[in-house]
């Protein structure tokens, strides 16, 4: 016999999902907004807006997709508010590709070997991704750190992921065979 | 420049921040026009956030020790006007004061505290790589899923869980685990099976009345509804330390198991079987997705590493003649040589077979030596009987202790041994009652023939079912030394005119074991190479 949830450890669940669907949360927003910083933001105002509306979630129904239209809605009232900056491409663009935006499953199982695969990047193209992935650089201030033209920055770069990308796609697809 | 060049060019320009006003609306005009832009705007942003996924775990492992003391410690108030130290350290930009505007709006219970710091640092320490069948108790776990320190209830089913320093568990439901870091879980109840490589070596596993930690390799534990629980070791050595006043450490190896209640450890036996391991959870994962080729591999690779297979033809090679024996432990020089067998296809699509319907059709092979006891396995499909023997695998020749063994016109496997015994080289044979006829031609069956040396008799098999056995058989030794599969050699001698033994048929897998296999295992392995396989 089901017994009805206690609403504070209801939330506690809520809380724990929430957390548990970050990462791909993260990946929805940015694709919304393009922007690091915004998504961290998005992130944070999502989260709260997630947990006023605890109630309305089921225990046992899709948590991501709910989490994601909460985020959606989020991103989106940016263009109501006063004193935030709407994001860059407009509503209309914005709810086109929340529309077609995929789960990000598929980077779950891609993560399992990014450690490994950008280990294998020359230090160089490795430093040129940390300053962008990590630090939050755009090309041309990798380019003035580096010392580097801000193209061969962006050629670097452009060679860092296919490379970082094609080790991943290889080990997935004969992830299980010993 | 081709169209997706150029939109390939506006969404990294976008991403890196770099678009001016005009890309960018030449960006939103492409999103607009349609479907196939959005879908691939969203695998670059994809890898976008995988890789930013990368950078923010980088720094999470350059910051973490020193932001988790300051940062756990402070508490979130509606009027805070402290900037979050964890986040700016990680951005180094102006942080909005956005944030505390809105927790300004809500009451903040204690328990927002833990969980926005975890929003900063979630760490996944292990994967949840495969499941089988799985019923979770409140929120769906998904195979590939990245895992935090977090509570897994598994009501049915099994599932693989892959910890970041590499130890492997196969939990089976019902089960309840707690993820506790890169090397170390509790296992509150149910069963676990473990596998730690040497990156691994020291992992632990906390239960309600016991810590195992694993020196490496293999063990099995079961925690029941009291806590009780046991240990089984497979491989290698775990350490056990109980919470009973009784018992201190104890260290087994493997082969040894222990059973730890409130009061006392005791040793039991070690029972690996009692423990679902890895491959088998695979395979079934592959039979549910309609795999049945990648299941039955890994069924085959199991057949070939046991200790006694001697020869083991899988008939996947799609050309040549050579059959390469796949056995762990093959004695060299055990390859067949197919002449006039074509390769043709098995139980499932993408299973290799040969085909003996040519009267000439034979895989010749040479096991050398003498065994005590033997086991020979065969997947055949048989498209008609001739009458005269329809070949399995024949020895040449009428030395003592050659088998022969092939279906009679009757439909009923035969196998004949030589007694040595007996100056007269007179034969024992066992003919059991016929299981082959118009109803079962076409269709793929397992038959099995053991000649237990140690006891005296030959059993036949069809389909994991005994259907024939005769004690006082001839002991053996029993010898395949120059043989044919598929058709008989005694076609090469002008006296015995023999012409056309070839088996009317196929087969797509063979194995010869230097054991004799008990009905168990033979019905075993019929469940695992069923061609109807559920």
């Amino acid at each position: 016999m089901k017994r009805m949830p206690d609403p504070a450890e209801h939330t506690k669940l809520v809380q724990q999902l929430f957390v548990k669907h970050m990462i791909p949360l993260r990946g929805f927003l940015l694709g919304l907004t393009g922007d690091f910083n915004r998504v961290d933001d998005l992130v944070q105002e999502t989260f709260l807006r997630t947990l006023e509306k605890a109630g309305d979630f089921t225990e046992g129904t899709n948590f991501r997709a709910w989490v994601f239209a909460i985020g959606r809605f989020t991103a989106l009232s940016c263009y109501r508010d006063l004193g935030r900056e709407p994001l860059v491409f407009d509503p209309d663009v914005v709810e086109l590709l929340a529309e077609d935006a995929p789960d990000f499953s598929r980077n779950e199982t891609r993560s399992r070997h990014l450690q490994p695969c950008m280990e294998k990047l020359a230090p160089q193209a490795r430093r040129a991704m940390e300053l962008q992935y990590q630090k939050g650089h755009p090309p041309r201030e990798i380019a003035s750190i580096m010392g580097w033209t801000a193209n061969a920055v962006k050629v670097a770069l452009s060679r860092a992921r296919a490379a970082v990308r094609e080790c991943i796609e290889r080990r997935v697809a004969t992830e299980g065979f010993r | 420049m081709t169209d997706d060049d150029t939109f390939q060019l506006l969404v990294r320009r976008y991403l890196d921040g770099e678009a001016g006003v005009e890309e960018i609306e030449a960006l939103q005009a492409k999103l607009r026009s349609g479907g196939e832009y959005r879908d691939r705007y969203w695998e670059a942003v994809e890898w976008h956030a995988l890789f930013r996924q990368w950078g923010e775990q980088e720094s999470g492992r350059q910051a973490e020790a020193e932001s988790r003391r300051q940062a756990g410690r402070r508490l979130l108030f509606p009027e805070a006007k402290t900037e979050w130290t964890g986040r700016t350290r990680m951005k180094q930009r102006a942080t909005r004061s956005s944030f505390a505007r809105w927790a300004a709006g809500i009451s903040v219970a204690a328990g927002i505290v833990a969980v926005v710091f975890a929003i900063q640092w979630f760490m996944p320490v292990a994967t949840l790589t495969q499941s089988v069948g799985a019923v979770w108790e409140s929120q769906e776990v998904r195979p590939g899923e990245r895992l935090g320190t977090t509570t897994l209830r598994l009501r049915e089913g099994g599932a693989v869980i892959v910890f970041d320093r590499g130890a492997r568990v196969v939990l089976e439901g019902p089960a309840e685990i707690e993820v506790l870091g890169d090397n170390v879980c509790a296992l509150r109840s149910g069963k676990a099976r473990v596998h730690v490589p040497e990156s691994a070596h020291g992992f632990k596993l906390q239960t309600p009345r016991f810590t195992a930690v694993d020196l490496g390799t293999d063990f099995g534990c079961a925690v029941g509804p009291d806590g009780v629980g046991e240990v089984h070791v497979f491989n290698g050595k775990v350490d056990v330390e109980a919470q009973n006043a009784r018992s201190g450490r104890v260290r087994l190896s493997g082969s040894e198991a222990v059973r730890i209640d409130r009061d006392s450890t005791s040793p039991i036996a070690a029972v690996s079987a009692s423990f679902l391991t890895e491959d088998e959870l695979t395979r079934r994962v592959l039979l549910q997705s309609g795999d049945f080729l990648g299941a039955w591999k890994i069924v085959s690779k199991q057949l070939a590493e046991h200790p006694a297979t001697v020869l083991h033809y899988h008939f996947q090679e799609t050309s040549g003649d050579r059959v390469p024996n796949r056995a762990q432990r093959a004695p060299a020089a055990t390859d067949g040589r197919a002449i006039g067998a074509a390769v043709s296809e098995g139980r499932w699509p993408g299973k290799g077979a040969r085909s003996f319907r040519s009267p000439d059709a034979r895989v010749k092979l040479a096991l050398p030596g003498e065994f005590t006891s033997l086991t020979l396995l065969a997947w055949i499909r048989v498209d008609d009987l001739h009458r005269l023997p329809n070949s399995l695998v024949m020895a040449s020749g009428e030395s003592a202790g050659d088998v022969h063994w092939f279906i009679h016109r009757d439909g009923g496997p035969l196998v004949r041994v030589l007694n040595s015994e007996d100056p007269d080289h007179s034969v024992d044979y066992l003919h059991s009652q016929p299981m082959f006829g118009p109803g079962n031609f076409g269709s793929w069956v397992f038959v099995a023939c053991v000649l237990d040396g140690e006891s005296g008799a030959a059993t036949h098999y069809f389909n994991g079912e005994r259907i024939g056995a005769r004690y006082r058989f001839v002991r053996g030794p029993y010898r395949l030394a120059a043989a044919e599969l598929g058709n008989a050699l005694m076609r090469d001698d002008p006296e015995a005119g023999n012409p056309l033994s070839n088996l009317d048929g196929s087969i797509d897998e063979f194995a010869v074991l230097a054991t004799a296999l008990d009905a168990e295992e033979i019905a075993h392995l019929y469940e695992l190479g069923r061609a109807d396989s559920r």
